[in-house]
């Protein structure tokens, strides 16, 4: 296990080194490339290598600035990834249970199969892009204070805070991970229920609910685990949405307000636009969360598949 | 090894697949006849209908009498639009999907297949691929490329990363075909690695590329719905809350991602926005349920027969790969090309046909802001930067100014300057001098002018400078400042305004109410008659040069016959200014109060064709002092007079007001409007206090006040540098730049 962590470990730093180095050649190509003088001066001014190693330098002191944030840059990065982690976990607290639970509630045990309503749920719900749900329940709410009978509205639908606020970006992104998690722990159980040694187990007299929680969805934990890594990786694509339609401050916003002009047009671009250091340092937390995700995937697994350690 | 008995699982009907069927159907249906059986033409507009015997105005909800689905904010009806957009949408989509089958088809294999290094790299590359969300690279992308390359930004940016998921899907079923006994049995018999793949495992492929492409058609419509979302779609570039008028001016027909962006605008009445969304929803659930039946109707547990697709997909492989009747056969190149002809030549056809459906959408791309106005190839031609007097230039101004340098000449300036295209600063003093100086603001030279100068000097597309001075005279200088020739009028008043040349090297000033034409040769054309009001600006020019126009005249520039009044114009308005605008669009508005009317002068006589405004609630007492129309549609007005505090409104092409921006300075004037829609403009008494405005932002974005002089006298803007002259003689450069890195002849 050790072995395995430090290799880990040497393999996340190359990797980190290399996904900061990848988005701040990407920035300063395509910013450089996009046809704006100011930038097109700066790169004949400033050669993309000893900008990136002061790049480096600066953020290894802790004085990283920005164009748009200027030297605030580094405490607004702080708080943009506090807020997408929180965002990112309370919809993990609602996804993963949920999905376990109607999963487990969708599985029929004679003959041995994926309900029908469980497949109904779990197709619409994958099928619902999170910011149709998202521009539906703001519109609700909207429509519930203008037109209808309250004078405030219920649950905000804009803005930042561990309060009621998080409720709304919390749900709208949890409910195409919850159809996913629904639609695994369903199918694999199901798998699972088909085979010899849970006939075995019926025959020796468990019930269906005792032989599944005993044998059954013992097999499911390791694979459902890779499931969620993968959701995961879907929640972080949602999340440039859902920040974007509830103006959450998070790491989502961040990026796209770097990669999309404030006025998407055929004008010009402006100051914070594709900026090199802005891009790599949030390609570089985005891979570090991605990589630190695989790392505790990987372990989990050793730890739940006694496999795996075969495997490697 | 799993012991399968079929008898014991009972075969069960396959609903996703019926499902899927039934679904995709119908919208493949809608896709290729959609356009037949829309009731509406879709860009159409209805401005209001009566329900119940009230007027309303749109978005009209469902069911409204005439419009089945609604319309949207702009009054067109959404089941014809959604007719429309379905096709064009699924066609991109079909694309891409089969694009990144392809890729996925090679990589995976090459993946699954190979021993080595090969299969290390290939391996990372998928991985890779599958680490970073398709959304991101997507936007990553279409920022590289530009959102005006319209579907080649679509194509790549979707495609550059999205074949990940089926590559992993192949590599695996390849790797797990690469021992089983019946390939060792072919190996044994002689079968070459080529052979293999081809005979063995990509016919055990193909017949699953159905299911893997109905999931890759839902995944690219999701990105592409949630790139719509974001204000992404082809033939567009408009954000999203600056309302539709993308339909108007750029896109022509609609497409699925262009109806979600412009659907959110107005979220207290969200039918668009359901509409749209449920019938995105409807599609990829339609694609998603085809693809998990297929692979229900594949799985080897069900014990069942193969789907007509998959029969049809069979076929095609054994055609595409005929097997070698005998394994010493498998010496010979197994793949000959003559197979792939046709399959190729198919698929080539289809992507023709798929290029020749989606050009118009994305070859609508706004005319570039040299291309449309003249300015003879001059960053600032004239004191209103070109001859239609749009004020705007395409690349950006100054984004936090300092002062690079100022000049004094004691003699005073009559106006602003002008910037040649070879970088040189041209300004008209009033003790009778024309300066011409460096970026760095340096003297080169200096020349007598026969009399006092009025208003900024023109740029000729040629490098000539044109000037006009008070005794009715228009002097031509040559780029080095030898005089050329120079033109005395004996009639009329005296000049009010600097010149404007025409493409055809015409040039025209104000005198008074009244405007004088004179040919580049310096021979006399024609003076108009006497007009409304006079005017201190320059006359401007239509875009395809056949009209000229002085605030609220207009007269044909081949004999200077005063051209009507528009019709509809002007019956409740007491005085029609601030007159005729070229908007940026290229076409002619006449603005009055807060209200502008599109004119079409097809016919000669201006026609009214469409007017919008905003309705300003008591503020119409007050005239603006300038206005105009930016390039997408955003029509501004600004407010410079002494009586009151200097703002700005911005409104939209549906009337909305999008911003009212207050400066605390009374008495000012725009002096330029830069590509990003940012106006400069500065104060008018005193040492010159200058700020940029912008529609996104009540404050300003920045603000200098020029270090000396007195009395605003004109202005010129270029790539980050706005030039500020004042009436007693001092011309500074606001620059982003450092003194030494000004270019003014820097491209946009």
């Amino acid at each position: 296990m050790l072995r395995f962590l430090a290799r880990r470990s040497l393999f996340v730093v190359v990797a980190l080194v290399a996904a900061s180095f990848g988005g701040f050649v990407y920035a300063y190509l395509a910013r450089t490339g996009a046809g704006n003088p100011l930038f097109a001066q700066s790169r004949a001014a400033d050669p993309l290598l000893p900008a990136y190693v002061r790049y480096v330098q600066a953020l290894g002191a802790g004085t990283l600035t920005s164009d748009k944030y200027g030297d605030t840059f580094l405490s607004v990065l702080g708080q943009a990834a506090w807020a997408s982690l929180i965002l990112l976990v309370a919809a993990l607290l609602v996804s993963i249970p949920l999905g376990f639970v109607l999963g487990l509630a969708g599985v029929r045990k004679e003959p041995t199969g994926v309900r029908g309503w469980l497949l109904a749920l779990t197709s619409i719900g994958l099928a619902t892009p999170s910011f149709f749900v998202g521009s539906l329940a703001v519109a609700a709410m909207l429509i519930l204070v203008v037109y209808g009978p309250w004078d405030q509205i219920l649950l905000p639908v804009q803005g930042f805070g561990i309060d009621a606020h998080l409720v709304l970006p919390a749900l709208v992104l949890s409910v195409r991970p919850t159809a996913q998690i629904a639609q695994f722990v369903a199918t694999l159980t199901v798998g699972e229920l088909t085979k010899p040694y849970v006939t075995a187990a019926r025959g020796k007299g468990l019930t269906w609910g005792q032989a599944t929680r005993r044998h059954a969805l013992r097999n499911v934990y390791a694979p459902l685990v890779q499931v969620i890594a993968r959701t995961l990786r879907m929640i972080v694509g949602e999340l440039i949405l859902v920040e974007w339609l509830f103006g959450w401050p998070g790491l989502g916003m961040l990026l796209a307000a770097t990669l999309i002009p404030a006025r998407v047009s055929a004008y010009g671009v402006e100051s914070g636009f594709l900026d090199p250091p802005v891009v790599a340092t949030i390609v570089a937390l985005l891979a570090l969360f991605f990589l630190l995700m695989d790392t505790v995937v990987a372990a989990t697994l050793r730890g739940l598949d006694p496999r795996q350690k075969h495997l490697q | 090894m799993q012991i399968i008995d079929s008898t014991s699982v009972p075969r069960q009907a396959n609903w996703p697949l019926r499902l899927g069927w039934l679904l995709v159907g119908c919208v493949l249906v809608v896709a290729v006849v959609g356009p037949w059986l829309a009731p509406h033409d879709p860009l159409e507009r209805f401005p209001a209908v009566r329900i119940d015997g009230v007027w309303t105005g749109p978005p009209f909800p469902a069911f409204t009498p005439g419009f089945l689905l609604g319309t949207d904010a702009a009054g067109r009806d959404l089941l014809s639009r959604l007719l429309w957009g379905v096709r064009p949408t699924l066609i991109m989509v079909g694309l891409i999907a089969v694009m990144r089958l392809a890729i996925a088809l090679v990589a995976g294999t090459a993946a699954g297949w190979t021993r080595g290094w090969s299969v290390v790299l290939l391996d990372a590359l998928i991985t890779g691929a599958l680490l970073v969300p398709v959304l991101v690279v997507a936007l990553a992308v279409i920022a590289f490329v530009g959102i005006q390359r319209g579907l080649l930004a679509f194509i790549l940016g979707l495609t550059v990363t999205g074949w990940a998921e089926s590559a992993r899907y192949v590599e695996t079923q390849t790797r797990a075909m690469h021992d089983l006994p019946f390939m060792e049995a072919a190996r044994a018999a002689g079968a070459g690695e080529g052979m293999l793949i081809v005979n063995h495992v990509l016919r055990h492929i193909l017949p699953q590329m159905g299911m893997l492409m109905a999931a890759e058609m839902s995944a690219t419509l999701m990105v592409t719905a949630a790139l719509g979302f974001l204000g992404y779609f082809i033939g567009g570039g408009v954000w999203v809350t600056v309302a539709d008028f993308a339909a108007r001016n750029e896109s022509a027909n609609p497409e699925l991602g262009q109806l979600l962006a412009t659907s959110l605008d107005q979220i207290l009445r969200p039918w668009p926005m359901v509409v749209v969304g449920g019938t995105i929803v409807f599609i990829i659930l339609g694609f998603n349920l085809l693809g998990d039946g297929l692979r229900r109707q594949m799985d080897v547990n069900q014990g069942r027969r193969a789907t007509r697709l998959e029969q049809l997909l069979s076929r095609l492989a054994v055609v595409m790969v005929k097997p070698a009747p005998r394994p010493s056969d498998a010496v010979l190149p197994p793949l000959r090309l003559g197979r792939l002809a046709l399959p190729s030549l198919a698929l080539l056809l289809v992507g023709a046909l798929a290029a020749w459906w989606l050009w118009p959408l994305q070859a609508a791309t706004p005319a570039a802001d040299g291309a449309l106005f003249h300015s003879g190839g001059h960053p600032w031609a004239g004191e209103r930067h070109d001859a239609s007097g749009t004020l705007t230039i395409a690349a950006s101004g100054p984004l936090s100014p300092t002062v690079a340098w100022s000049y004094t000449h004691t003699g005073g300036f009559s106006g602003g300057p002008v910037v040649s295209s070879d970088g040189v600063i041209y300004i008209a003093a009033t003790d009778g001098a024309l300066l011409a100086l460096d970026a760095q603001g340096a003297l080169r030279w200096q020349q007598p002018l026969p009399a006092v100068p009025v208003g900024a000097p023109a740029l000729g597309a040629d490098g000539r400078i044109y000037v006009v001075d008070v005794d009715r005279g228009l002097t031509a200088f040559a780029p080095d400042g030898a005089q050329i020739w120079h033109y005395a009028a004996t009639d009329g008043p005296r000049p009010s305004s600097g010149p404007t040349v025409g493409a055809d090297g015409r040039i025209y000033f104000a005198q008074a109410a009244r405007v004088r034409a004179v040919d580049g040769a310096g021979g006399n054309l024609w003076l108009t008659q006497a007009g409304m009001n006079p005017s201190m600006q320059p006359p401007r020019l239509s875009v395809d040069g056949a009209q000229v126009f002085l605030l609220d005249g207009a007269y044909a520039t081949e004999n200077g016959a005063a051209l009507p009044a528009p019709s509809a114009a002007g019956a409740e308005f007491v005085v029609p200014l601030p007159g005729y605008v070229v908007g940026g669009d290229g076409g002619v508005y006449f603005v009055q109060g807060t209200t502008a009317t599109r004119l079409d002068f097809s016919t000669g006589a201006p026609a009214p064709v469409g007017t919008f405004g905003y309705d300003a609630a008591g503020m119409n007492m007050y005239l603006p002092s300038d206005a105009g129309i930016l390039a997408d549609g955003v029509f501004w007005l600004f407010y410079g007079n002494a009586y009151m505090r200097a703002h700005m409104i911005w409104v939209d092409p549906n009337g909305r007001l999008l911003r009212n921006s207050e400066l605390a300075m009374i008495s000012a004037r725009v002096l330029a409007i830069d590509g990003n829609g940012r106006a400069f403009v500065c104060s008018e008494k005193g040492a010159p206090n200058c700020a940029a405005i912008e529609v996104q932002n009540d404050a300003p974005l920045w603000q200098v006040v020029a270090p000396g002089g007195s009395g605003l006298a004109g202005g010129a803007l270029v790539a980050h540098t706005l030039y500020v002259a004042t009436g007693d003689g001092v011309l500074t450069a606001l620059s982003d730049l450092p003194t030494t890195a000004i270019d003014n002849a820097a491209l946009p």
